[in-house]
């Protein structure tokens, strides 16, 4: 009798021994699986990555060139323009677009307000006071500007 | 198993998170930005839009732009704070047929609840296309002081926006949580939360299975944009100084001031002074002005110094009415962006004792410790085999007591890591492996955690030997240090058991000696290496001149000698820049015997390989040969 209960003891710990065993080796099918799929997907967001570094960075450039723009604004001199020329070439090569806002209708997604003017259709952008930019259809920076009331 | 969006719902700002493999992780929004304004407008064309957009368009709107609505959801209008709040909104309020509080949008009248429920619609919608999956179940924080209306109005507007809101929970809380600190029992968290427009002070006691709520304070109006604001004044009122000319005025010149203080602010946390630049800032009569001003980290800290105070005189009120001392405080967590600050983690430190929870980002900790609580009701992070990580790196000592890494730090365990070295002499019988842990560049600077000696070593010219040196870390923080001859096979080994069993303030204060030295011990760095080229370079010529006794010319040889004797007494100085110069001569020099060498039997052997030091072991470590000796130097008291 004492035996028997013994060997169902046994038994059901084998049945348990082998269950766990199961258990672990499909987490650790489960986690290599896992690091497979991350590695793949590590190396979309690297290139994604990437990407943002370089808008990050065009980014960060973009207050130099507004000042730039100002120069030329208030300055007049044929070698500042020539600079601005460059700088627009150079935007344009790294695949930057100006964001148009003549003659548009405000739109939040591409612009921002930062005043409103008199004359002119309600809702129409008046004036650009800064330049907008963006990357791959994504914005960088919307463009500032001063709406007709 | 559909994902529980945890959302941090923001008086200023919104953010998102959800549990992904076992990791919670924020989702950006579809403008591609991990926080999301929390603004509502009807656009003049009748358009509803949400998030940056409304505030883009906020200052011709401004009557039709709805923001901070979470200091309205769940009160009465009678409440003293929506009273005080009517007087600083743009948009308009009424009492609503309930008591409540109606807000005015385009021509309709909403209650707080539908105008959050808006933002929440943006969340849930922007994190169904990023995930690709439909998102039905979530989690919204609240402020601690949020009492059952408040709370239930929240709950109203998950609903309204087409989730089912598994549980509203205490921002507090949700930092904690971020942490891990639910797992700490019977502990007191305090959580210090700077954000934008508010400030709250949450003191919680974790029990079995709860966290408790023990008493909350702040101030609804101090935040970080107060430190802006700030800041700007100060620049307004400088130029006016300087030039005479108010630019508070000039709404487009006030709106780059603006951003130049926001980016100022940032910059101050990181280094100790910012330039704030802003050419063409304006016209005056004599042609264009430009804004060229400097300011310091100390400056800045004195302009928003009553701010700082204050916020610490609250933590201290709420501390008494805890009935605690700062002392009986386990653990803090910073949130909210203005934490950033170094003077605000100073103060806190000081305050507290202990160094602050701030590694998870202040902007986003709420959010992530939601989806946390979302992810413990599914199950999923309770789960997740936690893996340490070691919080300092692990190395040996290598030639001229330099700490060689192996397992550098934040790496997860188990691992493992193999690297083979050589020996630093001729015939060197045995190699000492003197384990090491610590963030400086000198072995004598970091922690030892063991020693032992490979001998029986063949003799063999140095640099020839293989020693294989290899450290595992197991999953119970085990470091197993061996070192196998490969000539031989001999293998020696160590076991070092809780070689992560430093506390947090004794990794921390390891890793801050190391930012602390690291120019002092750079420079040091460079000295050895220079030191050790130079042993390699004369190791090298020595053994040339020796192989090719009889091919060398005699002057060349003489020459070479000269200098080699040159380099050597150059190498008892701490002359570096001497050093270097006479590394590079004998260097020139050898090749240029090397070169005739060839000329001479281009069939003859490769020149000696230079030896390469990083990969060194002495036969014993340099600490121990040198007892104390430098250390003499800056030994001074009183």
């Amino acid at each position: 009798m004492d035996e028997e209960i013994k060997k169902d003891e046994q038994k059901s710990e084998l049945e348990l021994a082998q269950q766990k065993a199961d258990e672990y080796l499909n987490n650790w099918k489960r986690e290599r699986a896992d690091f497979i799929n991350y590695k793949k997907e590590e190396m979309e967001r690297m290139a994604k990555l990437m990407q943002y570094g370089k808008e990050d960075m065009i980014e960060k450039f973009l207050p130099i060139i507004d000042n730039i723009y100002l120069a030329v604004k208030h300055v007049k001199d044929d070698g500042l323009a020539q600079i601005q020329k460059q700088i627009e070439e150079f935007l344009k090569k790294e695949g930057i677009e100006e964001i148009k806002t003549e003659g548009e209708k405000f739109n939040p997604e591409t612009m921002e307000v930062m005043g409103e003017a008199e004359g002119g259709e309600a809702g129409m952008v008046a004036e650009e006071l800064q330049k907008g930019y963006m990357m791959s259809g994504k914005i960088l920076r919307p463009a500032k500007v001063r709406i007709s009331k | 198993m559909s994902k529980i969006l945890g959302i941090d719902l923001g008086t200023t700002n919104s953010a998102m998170a959800v549990v992904i493999n076992g990791e919670p992780q924020i989702i950006e929004n579809k403008e591609g930005a991990r926080t999301t304004p929390s603004i509502i407008a009807m656009s003049k064309s009748g358009e509803r839009v949400v998030g940056v957009l409304a505030k883009r368009q906020a200052i011709t709107n401004h009557e039709n732009t709805i923001f901070s609505v979470k200091r309205l959801i769940g009160r009465k209008f009678s409440d003293k704070e929506v009273q005080r709040d009517k007087k600083n909104l743009p948009y308009e309020i009424k009492e609503s047929a309930d008591g409540g509080v109606d807000v005015k949008m385009g021509d309709k009248w909403l209650n707080p609840a539908e105008i959050s429920a808006m933002i929440l619609q943006k969340l849930k919608a922007d994190a169904e296309a990023k995930l690709g999956e439909t998102i039905t179940e979530a989690i919204i924080t609240v402020p601690a002081y949020f009492d059952d209306a408040q709370r239930k109005a929240t709950k109203v507007a998950g609903e309204v926006a087409g989730f089912d809101v598994k549980r509203v929970i205490n921002e507090p809380t949700a930092a904690a949580l971020a942490y891990g600190l639910n797992k700490k029992k019977d502990e007191k968290i305090i959580v210090y939360d700077f954000g934008g427009g508010t400030f709250d002070i949450s003191i919680l006691d974790v029990g079995a299975d709860t966290i408790e709520v023990k008493a909350t304070g702040g101030d609804t109006h101090l935040g970080g944009d107060d430190f802006d604001q700030k800041l700007m004044d100060w620049i307004v009122e400088q130029f006016k100084k300087e030039q005479g000319i108010d630019l508070a005025k000039d709404n487009l010149a006030l709106q780059r001031i603006k951003e130049a203080s926001e980016k100022a602010k940032i910059e101050l946390s990181s280094s100790l002074e910012t330039e704030i630049n802003l050419p063409f800032i304006t016209s005056g009569s004599d042609g264009p002005k430009h804004l060229l001003m400097k300011l310091s980290r100390s400056q800045f800290e004195q302009m928003v110094g009553d701010y700082i105070d204050k916020s610490i005189d609250l933590v201290k009120q709420t501390l008494k009415e805890a009935g605690l001392e700062a002392n009986q405080i386990n653990e803090v967590v910073m949130v909210g962006g203005q934490t950033r600050m170094p003077k605000i983690i100073a103060e806190v430190k000081a305050l507290f004792g202990k160094e602050p929870n701030k590694e998870v980002n202040p902007d986003e900790v709420v959010a992530i410790g939601a989806a946390v609580q979302g992810g413990i009701m599914q199950g999923n992070v309770k789960d997740v085999l936690l893996l340490d990580v070691t919080p300092l790196s692990l190395g040996i000592e290598t030639m001229g007591g330099v700490s060689t890494v192996l397992i550098s730090k934040n790496t997860t365990v188990p691992t493992a890591k193999t690297q083979v070295f050589s020996t630093a002499a001729d015939s060197q019988p045995s190699v000492e492996i003197h384990v090491l842990q610590g963030e400086r560049p000198m072995a004598q600077d970091n922690k030892t955690l063991g020693r032992f000696m490979l001998d029986g070593i063949p003799p063999a010219p140095r640099g020839t030997p293989q020693i294989e040196v290899a450290f595992d870390i197991d999953a119970n923080g085990i470091l197993n240090v061996s070192a196998k001859d490969k000539a031989t096979n001999k293998t020696q080994s160590i076991k070092i058991e809780g070689s992560s069993g430093l506390s947090k303030e004794e990794v921390e204060k390891m890793k801050q000696d190391a930012e602390l030295h690291a120019t002092e011990d750079k420079k040091k760095q460079e000295s050895i290496e220079t030191k050790n080229l130079a042993d390699s370079v004369v190791y090298t010529a020595e053994k040339t001149l020796a192989d090719n006794k009889d091919k060398v010319a005699e002057d060349a040889k003489k020459d070479a000698e000269a200098k080699i004797t040159a380099l050597k007494d150059a190498q008892k100085t701490d002359n570096i820049e001497d050093i270097k110069t006479k590394t590079k001569e004998l260097s020139d020099l050898m090749q240029k015997i090397g070169a005739e060498l060839y000329k001479a039997d281009p069939k003859a052997g490769p020149q000696a390989t230079p030896p390469t030091p990083e990969n060194e072991i002495n036969p014993e470590s340099e600490d121990e040969k040198k007892p104390e000796a430098e250390e003499g130097e800056v030994k001074e008291k009183e």
